[in-house]
């Protein structure tokens, strides 16, 4: 006997021909496509439409200025860093501090160096930073290095991760931006922190 | 005189595999699983350099898990089981393409997340707010290029049960994978506290659920396309999605949170299980109840669809009483084994498929005398007639003498 005609063949009286063989999916496929798109993607561009800076621009007279975005307060002005002014963000428990060394003849690396030995070092015990320095370009153009470090804060014993940004202004200035969060926070304000440098305003 | 047996054939009904090189869907499939599995065998390679012992454990511990489940999932469609090639389908897009994307989204929704609530709500609340839709979006939508790559592979619920909890399977070894290294921290130690935390203790309840509801929903839409109108489909599949959603947004939320601190003791130990039961039961207990359910609306479907057929070449009162229930099918060929032989249990099996297959032939035409319906009726004749011929193999009692009159011209 010969194998049973493809039920294709069939046709039901009350179905339109057309309608009983399934269409090859085309258009099906290209919804597929494009709702993956929009679910793998969507994120990033919501957040990025979210993170526009809000408020008045803070930071260092002459060296840099920032724009915090939404949810971000100015926490004071203070002198850091073998004397030079700082200024320091906050969200929650995410911090940002930017320093200034002014004047500062060294690249960034050195910096950076110096930063983890004379300010990281003071004050986090148990201090452990990541073994390359990433480099990295602002908006501006300016390019400069980035290391994360986790350690313990000496003086309350709350383990804490952070990201230091470094960059050296045409100008001579060193520009330290230091973020930092209890452990297991850092990579809910770190976003916002990069988005901030980024857009930092250095003379 | 010995029948000829009649030769093995491609059922008409399916399209059978995933190669499906004219569809479309075939391609986007191909494109994407290839793209991901680059990131996705990069992360692996990167894990076994850390600590080749601790992957290589990994691996050895969730394929213990994984066959049986996996097993599992496949016979629990009692009619007709799914092809190999569709199903490893849903398996790869699940472990590989889903895991990958939902990483790359998870992180993106993350960031609005974070954006929003600040970073201790975000804490909190980020795996419970993006991963349950992310993540059940993305693997549900690997089961829906299953189906476009193949549609007449889903004839009822159970069939997208199949595909998606296939698909949840892949998708739990991965992120299981991924945890213990990156969460237990890699070293065999950590790879058994690992093993114990997230599948000993709580294997039961995880992706392989969720995705099975979703893709138990999508089954509800494809396959009742004639016969309900689509408001109603749409409200089953967002239903059973909706669910899904919830119990792994209960699963990563921090509600109900009975897990022991770190690190753990031996009492400890004994309360992990009970932590996860009390947010996984439910979703297993309502999962369990769709699948009992649609399993007794597939035995009716059989029935009804074979009831009037009975006295026709195609199936007896008896071969249909046994086609019913599984476990008598399975008596049966066991039972023809012993008496003639494993040829004719073969041959039994085969009869029993094609009476699925005219059963399901029988839903789609329109008319009693549609030539489909002839021929697949003839076709199981003939089989029956193979089978007769072999010794030992017809049935002793009258019942089992289908069609005794002879074939029936419908």
């Amino acid at each position: 006997m010969g194998a049973p005609p493809a039920v294709d063949a069939a046709i039901r009286p009350d179905v339109p021909a057309d309608a009983r063989r399934p269409s090859q999916g085309g258009w099906g496929t290209i919804v597929v496509v494009i709702t993956i798109l929009s679910v793998v993607l969507g994120g990033y561009v919501v957040a990025a439409a979210l993170s526009e800076p809000a408020g008045h621009p803070v930071g260092i007279p002459g060296v840099v200025s920032i724009r915090p975005l939404s949810g971000w307060v100015f926490a004071g002005a203070r002198p850091s860093l073998g004397g030079g002014p700082s200024v320091q963000l906050t969200r929650g428990s995410g911090n940002m501090l930017v320093t200034a060394r002014d004047p500062y003849r060294g690249d960034p690396d050195s910096l950076a160096r110096l930063y983890r030995d004379s300010v990281l070092s003071a004050g986090l015990s148990q201090l452990s930073v990541s073994r390359s320095l990433e480099t990295v370009r602002l908006r501006s153009g300016l390019s400069g290095v980035r290391f994360a470090y986790v350690g313990v804060i000496a003086e309350t014993g709350t383990s804490v991760e952070g990201e230091v940004t470094v960059v050296v202004t045409p100008s001579g200035h060193g520009v330290v931006f230091n973020a930092w969060a209890p452990a297991g926070l850092l990579s809910f304000v770190r976003s916002d922190v990069q988005t901030m440098v980024n857009e930092a305003e250095v003379t | 005189m010995i029948a000829s047996i009649p030769r093995r054939r491609r059922s008409p009904l399916h399209d059978g595999s995933l190669f499906q090189l004219r569809r479309p869907a075939f391609w986007a499939y191909a494109a994407i699983v290839f793209v991901t599995g680059i990131v996705s065998f990069g992360q692996q390679s990167v894990f076994r350099q850390i600590s080749p012992a601790g992957w290589a454990l990994s691996w050895a511990l969730l394929a213990l898990y994984a066959l049986p489940v996996l097993f599992l999932v496949y016979v629990l469609d009692l009619y007709e089981r799914e092809p190999l090639s569709l199903v490893m389908g849903a398996l790869v897009w699940g472990a590989v393409a889903a895991t990958t994307l939902s990483g790359l989204a998870n992180n993106g929704w993350g960031l609005v997340v974070a954006r929003v609530g600040g970073p201790e709500f975000a804490a909190r609340w980020t795996a419970a707010l993006t991963a349950p839709f992310v993540e059940e979006i993305l693997k549900g939508l690997g089961v829906v290029l299953i189906y476009l790559i193949a549609s007449d592979e889903f004839d009822d619920m159970m069939d997208g049960f199949v595909y998606g909890a296939v698909c949840g399977l892949g998708f739990a070894v991965v992120e299981d994978v991924f945890y213990f290294m990156g969460v237990f921290g890699g070293h065999p130690n950590g790879v058994l506290q690992g093993f114990f935390v997230r599948v000993v203790a709580s294997g039961l309840y995880s992706h392989v659920l969720y995705t099975g509801l979703v893709g138990m929903g999508i089954g509800y839409v494809v396959s009742r396309r004639q016969r309900l109108p689509l408001g109603r489909r749409i409200t089953v599949l967002a239903g059973l999605s909706a669910a899904a959603v919830l119990g792994h947004f209960l699963w990563n939320s921090p509600l109900l949170d009975l897990f022991p601190a770190q690190p753990w003791s031996g009492a400890d130990l004994l309360m992990i299980p009970v932590a996860t039961a009390v947010k996984g039961l439910p979703l297993l207990a309502f999962a369990t109840l769709a699948v009992v359910l649609a399993r007794r609306r597939e035995r009716r479907w059989l029935h009804g669809a074979l009831a009037e057929e009975i006295g026709g070449p195609g199936v007896s009162a008896a071969e249909l009483e046994a086609l019913e229930h599984p476990r008598r099918r399975r008596a049966a060929v066991r039972e023809m084994r012993t008496r003639a032989g494993g040829h004719a249990a073969t041959l039994l099996r085969r009869l029993q498929r094609e009476q699925v297959n005219l059963a399901m032939i029988r839903s789609k035409v329109g008319s009693d005398d549609d030539p489909a319906l002839s021929e697949q009726r003839a076709y199981c004749g003939s089989l029956r007639d193979a089978l007769r011929a072999i010794p030992g193999a017809a049935p002793a009692d009258a019942a089992g003498a289908v069609a005794d009159a002879g074939p029936r011209d419908r």
